[in-house]
């Protein structure tokens, strides 16, 4: 029957009756899209004593990036300190005190926000939206000591640092059209070796990490310094895209590695030049499908395991020492994980930011009290100490404000 | 996370809905269904618009999560719980051969694997290039021939000679 036609001409004939334009009106409900949407986008509003429960196990491209959860609204009492017994009653445990929160300067622009910080916590990083016209280009603001120390324009769109080290050198991309990474130091902003990439982490060696290739489909990759050229790191057989997300002061290199049509779990490439996968911890006697790593210092790793079953997606957090192979789960009160201080000390969000301190004291960090209505943290920064910590609100409105929170 | 304005979605939303429903109905065959997975794919957009909104080739992105959707659908059994609760749509007139002919391709087609009936009805109904299929099903275009061609087999499979090329021209 189609002997003389290839096989394309032959496919679109075959199927050419089924064209065709749906009838009737669309029945989709953009309002409600939203008000899922944005359900789905607030996990870190649960009360307290379960796992976060995903009722959508579907993610496109964006894999770790991706975050469908449900948060159950906070009736619950507010997580408070939980100390654990301690036998050795005589030393008090260290702990983050007398909190603050304050907003850092943004020139008068109302909507900011924090993408990262250094180890000291005295260099923090953001960009701004002022009002007027916008053409998708965002200036960049490095703030010293809770003052602004400069802001930058970067040539592209939606330009971001993504961190800072302690030196006051800076990473970051701009999208142009492709993703283009730069440099920041001193006042000068240079475009990185490699093509299309994304930069994510520097550490105070002047090491960075990120990948290479699009957004979302690019490969690890490793910068010896912000002019070397990048190499790519080593991922295992059948690796489809991959990053490097973040690495520490010894050149631990922490980030996910994704198999063809699966989402990405973590993936560790250490000093001593050995790679291999995170293991994947055991959640109430059940092995976790991934791993969802989200930062390391000091060879501490903090993350979120993912248990897929047939209806739903369930996260557990947990801190993870490179040293000895382990995972630690941490407290329901301890919210979900951002970033590790080198002291292991952990700073999550729930409700609010949390500290989670030795012995697994948990600390909640004051909200910002001008930001009106209900507002989520997201955390960006966290210094080596554990007694600074800066990342943005985000309001109902869409409004942001960047934020530093220092204990004493 | 909310740097994409909730008006820059809705104007997007609205821009783009005619165009993902088609090809949602496309894939699926059924205006209810197609319906169904728009609002599943936008609310999945919503729900990463802050990230996704700079993302330079956007619509490419969109549509792959609405083809995402419906392998995602597909694989879980949904059309399977959606087919014992018959959606009110006006039934065909009957007797026309070429009602009869969609009725035996598109039970055809549904019987051939999700991701390859996602390829074909991308390719040869939504007009789409080999390159475009395999960034909306995250593989490799050498994938996407491949699918196309088990797909194109498993079909001429499946409908044996019921279906006559050009009966209807």
């Amino acid at each position: 029957m189609s002997d003389n036609l290839d096989d394309e001409r032959y496919a679109a004939a075959l199927l050419r009756p089924l064209a065709g334009e749906p009838a009737g009106p669309p029945r989709i409900d953009v309002a409600r899209a939203m008000a899922e949407g944005r359900r789905r986008r607030l996990t870190r509003w649960w009360a307290s004593g379960t796992a976060i429960v995903a009722l959508t196990a579907t993610t496109a491209a964006g894999g770790t990036l991706a975050l469908s959860a449900v948060g159950r609204p906070g009736t619950a009492p507010r997580p408070v300190a939980t100390p654990v017994p301690s036998i050795t009653a005589a030393a008090p445990l260290e702990r983050p005190k007398d909190c603050t929160v304050t907003r850092l300067p943004t020139d008068g622009v109302a909507k900011a926000l924090v993408t990262g910080g250094d180890p000291s916590g005295r260099w923090v990083v953001g960009r701004t939206y002022p009002a007027g016209k916008d053409d998708g280009s965002r200036p960049l603001v490095i703030w010293k000591d809770g003052k602004i120390a400069d802001t930058v324009r970067i040539g592209g769109s939606d330009q971001s640092f993504e961190d800072i080290n302690t030196r006051g050198a800076a990473v970051g991309y701009t999208f142009d059209p492709g993703v283009v990474p730069y440099a920041y130091s001193n006042g000068k902003v240079t475009r990185m070796p490699g093509g299309e990439a994304t930069v994510s982490a520097i550490n105070d060696a002047g090491v960075a990490v990120g990948s290479l290739g699009p957004i979302y489909e690019g490969m690890p990759a490793r910068w010896s310094s912000v002019t070397a050229q990048p190499q790519k790191l080593p991922v295992p057989p059948g690796t489809e895209f991959g990053t490097a997300a973040d690495i520490d002061e010894a050149g631990n290199i922490l980030g996910t590695v994704q198999p063809e049509g699966k989402e990405g779990s973590g993936y560790l490439w250490l000093a001593d030049g050995t790679h291999r996968a995170m293991p994947l911890p055991k959640v109430d006697g059940t092995k976790a499908t991934m791993f969802w790593p989200e930062s390391i210092r000091n060879g501490w790793v903090v993350g979120r395991s993912v248990i897929d079953t047939k209806d739903e997606r369930r996260f557990a957090f947990f801190r993870y020492r490179i040293d000895t192979g382990r995972y630690e789960r941490l407290p329901a009160a301890s919210g979900m994980p951002d970033r590790v201080a080198a002291n292991g000390w952990i700073i999550g969000t729930a409700r609010r930011p949390v500290i989670t301190s030795e012995g697994n004291v948990t600390t909640e960090l004051p909200g910002y009290r001008k930001a009106t209505g209900r507002q989520d943290y997201l955390i960006e920064s966290f210094s080596d100490d554990g007694r600074t910590a800066a990342g943005y609100s985000s309001g109902e409105n869409l409004s942001n404000h960047p934020l530093l929170w220092k204990c004493r | 996370m909310a740097d994409g304005t909730d008006s820059e979605y809705v104007a997007y939303v609205h821009g783009r809905a005619a165009a993902l429903r088609r090809t949602a109905y496309l894939l699926c065959g059924d205006e209810h269904q197609a319906d169904d997975l728009v609002q599943e794919a936008i609310t999945k957009l919503y729900a990463r618009w802050s990230r996704i909104s700079r993302v330079e080739n956007l619509d490419g992105y969109v549509h792959a999560i609405l083809v995402r959707t419906f392998l995602d659908e597909k694989r879980r059994g949904w059309w399977k719980v959606r087919l014992g609760a018959p959606p009110e749509r006006p039934v065909p007139p009957a007797g026309q051969p070429d009602v009869e002919e969609r009725a035996v391709l598109r039970a055809a087609l549904s019987k051939v694997p999700p991701r390859q009936q996602a390829v074909l009805v991308l390719r040869f109904l939504c007009d789409q290039s080999v390159a475009d299929v395999a960034r909306a099903l995250n593989c490799s275009e050498g994938t996407v021939k491949s699918q196309t061609a088990h797909g194109l087999a498993a079909l001429r499979r499946i409908l044996g000679n019921r279906i006559e090329i050009g009966s209807n021209q």
